[in-house]
């Protein structure tokens, strides 16, 4: 489609592990087809080791596929033009830590063809934006992580990209870090760009997105829309106190699922049976059970997701 | 173009900032005192001792610096990722291999250049006609010889799997490069014509920087010995041998995963 | 230039390798090919190697660092005079040191001479001298200084002081002879008694000396003789 700003059609990669004389492959992507239309913000979340970061740096071109068509912005994402135009944030940026952010994103700018004369203010504009105002003719190795995931996100602004990639954006931040990187991101909305990302954290993406995907074990097991999502499935409790082992078959009798954990049991149900289920547990507890944790429905659709691509393999 | 330079000149401007770069450019500058002490040993032959020991200090010194830009600009790929944002901008990959060997190239020729000039300071205090127009150009050849070194040291680090493996071949590569002439004229002299052929394939196929070594030609008088054969093939060489050396490493560099 | 090496039909790409790697083999004989001819001397390993040779040496020779070793024998050779090897059969290692030199780099004239001075004159080794005057004429035909010192050790073969004072002359006249050789002459005309030319000499040894070591020599020297002189010497 023409307002499709990335696309993967059939795509599939492969990583050679093992030793020289013994060469093995992991299956890093199979068949992951998915596009991205214009103006959207899509959130791709999953496990460790499900492909998220083998996705994002086949759409850049970092990797290039063993099978399939990537398209980014309508060309191949070897090429320059279409990578003018992309702005991309790796997991752990990294940058030579004996310059400051200023010649860092001034050497950035310089290879995007930013004009000279505006390029220096436009640098620090961009670095206050991200809240490095101060250190910023600072060398960058005396950076915290959370610094140099500020500048990495820098860089990928300063040129104003229609298409932001960003692979865990989020990543090494404190609470205040998140929410600036939040605003930033909802901005760049605003502002008619396209933003692409990967999480672990699955509120930030109920929070952001327009649309979300779910990687798991190099397949792209789920893609819709955050609201049909949402309105499918339920938010969950998880309820917990401590007993005996032989509650097992009382609780198995009950419709929520439940499991002991240390003397510890848990039982998950839906949002609203939470009455219901206090009132179940209380006598087998002997007390009202606690609230351990309270499950999204984004949380809910993933675990599914993730419980059917399992019970496929 | 445009791109390749703006790499190379970030790459020198990052490498001169480097600690251990620092230390070797230091270190180049005490070895022309070396050089101004054993140009002393050598009493009446003084000055031909201090152009020699010169030449082979700006030879090794372009050596290590090379070798060392390249060892820390691979550390910073393979370890730290640092391209994973640089290959994702409108550059092209040749750009970024040709830049990370001109910017190698850059800091050999500043370390070269102080040394040369401190050379020539001590020389004049001392009234010894050290740095003349001779030397100056065995110095560019041996310059030259760096840059051939620098595109060596491109390919081990684009076709080894570590730091240490490319360090390793590209080391073994420049003392190869030094013998295989040598080498060749001596097997011809022998009845063996198997070895013979081997040896010459070698002679073709591993870097010669024996071409750039002109100390021989100082003591012979006129400036007519650095012109023809000997002025131009050794540039021909490096041009020809590094580009195709460049072109292999971009087969492979365009293709490589990060 | 976005065209890619990697995305070249197959022909195209090994017709730019192949076409490299054909012009870098032609610049690389071609190149050697200017550098044999440049050459005055052919290289060490084509002119056999010496009975006494330092390993060193032999990997500098094959590693295109001849002259260099030549330069590194020839601070080993002065410190090996300099030094106290008076049980060492006399300075016995003079002859193989200089000769190693000599086989590194015939072009070191200067280093040659001075052995051929230093066997001579200093530690009384003619054969010696002689010898290594000999394979540096053999090796280096066109330099004709070394027939002065083969003959002046013909002369002192026959114990004929003015004849290799006379043999020397136009050698002592050259602003590169070696300093060694200056004083060893030097020494010679006092030997022969003749003070005044001694003087002579010495003070002209003195006006053109450039090292430390024969300045000092000389000065002792006209002293001692403007003291024989004025109490009555020739």
């Amino acid at each position: 489609m023409d307002e499709d700003v990335l696309a993967f059609e059939g795509v599939s990669k492969r990583y050679r592990t093992g030793d020289f004389w013994r060469p093995l492959k992991a299956q890093a992507m199979r068949q992951v087809s998915f596009s991205l239309r214009k103006g959207e913000v899509f959130g791709l979340v999953g496990l460790n080791g499900a492909g998220k970061s083998t996705l994002m740096k086949t759409a850049v071109g970092l990797l290039h596929p063993d099978e399939g068509t990537v398209r980014l912005l309508g060309s191949d994402p070897r090429d320059r033009r279409a990578r003018r135009r992309l702005g991309y944030l790796p997991e752990l940026p990294y940058f030579p830590g004996y310059l400051s952010a200023v010649e860092v994103l001034v050497y950035y700018g310089q290879l995007h063809r930013l004009p000279r004369a505006a390029l220096k203010r436009r640098v620090l504009d961009v670095l206050a934006q991200v809240g490095l105002e101060q250190a910023a003719f600072d060398p960058i190795r005396r950076y915290s992580k959370g610094m140099q995931q500020r500048v990495g996100l820098a860089q990928t602004l300063l040129h104003d990209p229609e298409l932001l990639l960003l692979d865990e954006p989020m990543s090494g931040l404190d609470p205040l870090g998140m929410k600036e990187m939040r605003d930033i991101i909802l901005a760049q909305r605003a502002a008619g760009k396209t933003i692409f990302f990967n999480s672990h954290g699955l509120a930030e993406v109920e929070r952001i997105c327009d649309r979300v995907g779910m990687m798991h074990r190099g397949r792209l097991v789920l893609v819709d829309s955050v609201p049909a999502l949402v309105s499918r499935h339920q938010s969950t409790v998880t309820l917990g106190f401590e007993g005996p082992e032989d509650l097992g078959p009382r609780l198995a009798a009950l419709p929520w699922p439940s499991a002991l954990e240390n003397r510890l049991w848990r039982v998950q149900a839906p949002h609203q049976d939470l009455g219901a289920a206090i009132r179940a547990l209380e006598p087998l507890a002997g007390k009202a059970p606690s609230v351990l944790s309270v499950g999204s429905p984004l949380e809910t659709a993933f675990l599914q997701a993730l419980a059917q691509e399992d019970a496929h393999a | 173009m445009l791109e390749t330079w703006i790499i190379a000149s970030n790459v020198f401007r990052q490498l001169l900032r480097n600690r251990i770069l620092v230390v070797l450019t230091l270190c180049a500058l005490g070895m022309v005192g070396v050089v101004a002490f054993l140009g002393d040993l050598g009493q009446e032959a003084e000055l031909r001792l201090a152009r020699d020991f010169g030449l082979l200090a700006l030879e090794w010194v372009g050596f290590f610096t090379v070798l060392l830009c390249h060892v820390v600009l691979l550390f910073e790929e393979s370890e730290l990722k640092t391209y994973s944002i640089l290959l994702v901008k409108p550059v092209e990959r040749w750009h970024v291999l040709l830049g990370r060997t001109v910017g190698a190239v850059l800091l050999m020729l500043m370390n070269q250049a102080g040394m040369l000039v401190l050379l020539a300071l001590l020389a004049w205090w001392r009234g010894l006609p050290i740095v003349d127009s001779d030397l100056v150009v065995a110095a560019a050849y041996l310059a030259a010889g760096g840059a051939l070194f620098s595109a060596v040291t491109a390919f081990f680090s684009v076709l080894a799997s570590s730091v240490p493996a490319a360090a390793m071949f590209s080391t073994f590569a420049f003392g190869l490069g030094h013998f295989t002439t040598n080498l060749l004229e001596w097997v011809e002299h022998l009845d063996n014509p198997v070895l013979a052929a081997a040896v010459k394939v070698l002679y073709w196929i591993t870097p010669n920087f024996s071409l750039f070594n002109l100390k021989e030609n100082l003591d012979q008088s006129g400036a007519n010995v650095f012109l023809g054969g000997v002025f131009f093939w050794p540039l021909a060489y490096a041009a020809c041998y590094g580009a195709l050396l460049l072109s292999l490493a971009l087969w492979r560099y365009e293709r490589k995963d990060f | 230039m976005s065209a890619r090496i990697s995305e070249l039909p197959g022909w195209a790409r090994l017709g730019l390798l192949a076409g490299l790697a054909t012009l870098a083999v032609a610049s690389l004989e071609f190149g050697s090919l200017a550098r044999k001819g440049s050459r005055v001397f052919p290289p060490p390993l084509q002119r056999g190697i010496p009975p006494a040779l330092t390993r060193f040496s032999l990997a500098a020779a094959l590693g295109d660092e001849a002259r260099i070793a030549a330069d590194w024998g020839y601070i080993d050779c002065l410190q090996y005079l300099a030094g106290p090897y008076a049980n060492d059969g006399w300075w016995g290692q003079t002859l193989p040191l200089y000769r190693e030199v000599q086989w590194l780099d015939p072009g070191f004239k200067h280093a040659i001479r001075e052995g051929i001075s230093a066997l001579g004159w200093l530690y009384r080794r003619p054969e010696e001298a002689g010898q290594l005057a000999r394979i540096a004429m053999a090796t280096d035909p066109g330099e004709v200084r070394y027939a002065a010192y083969i003959a002046a050790l013909a002369y002192q073969k026959h114990l004929d002081t003015q004849g290799v004072i006379k043999a020397l002359e136009p050698e002592l006249n050259r602003p590169d002879a070696p300093e060694m050789l200056l004083r060893m002459v030097g020494n010679l005309m006092l030997k022969q008694g003749d003070d005044r030319r001694a003087m002579g000499y010495w003070a002209w040894v003195q006006s053109r000396a450039r090292e430390q070591d024969t300045q000092d020599m000389a000065a002792k020297t006209i002293k001692d003789l403007r003291r024989r002189l004025a109490a009555g010497g020739r």
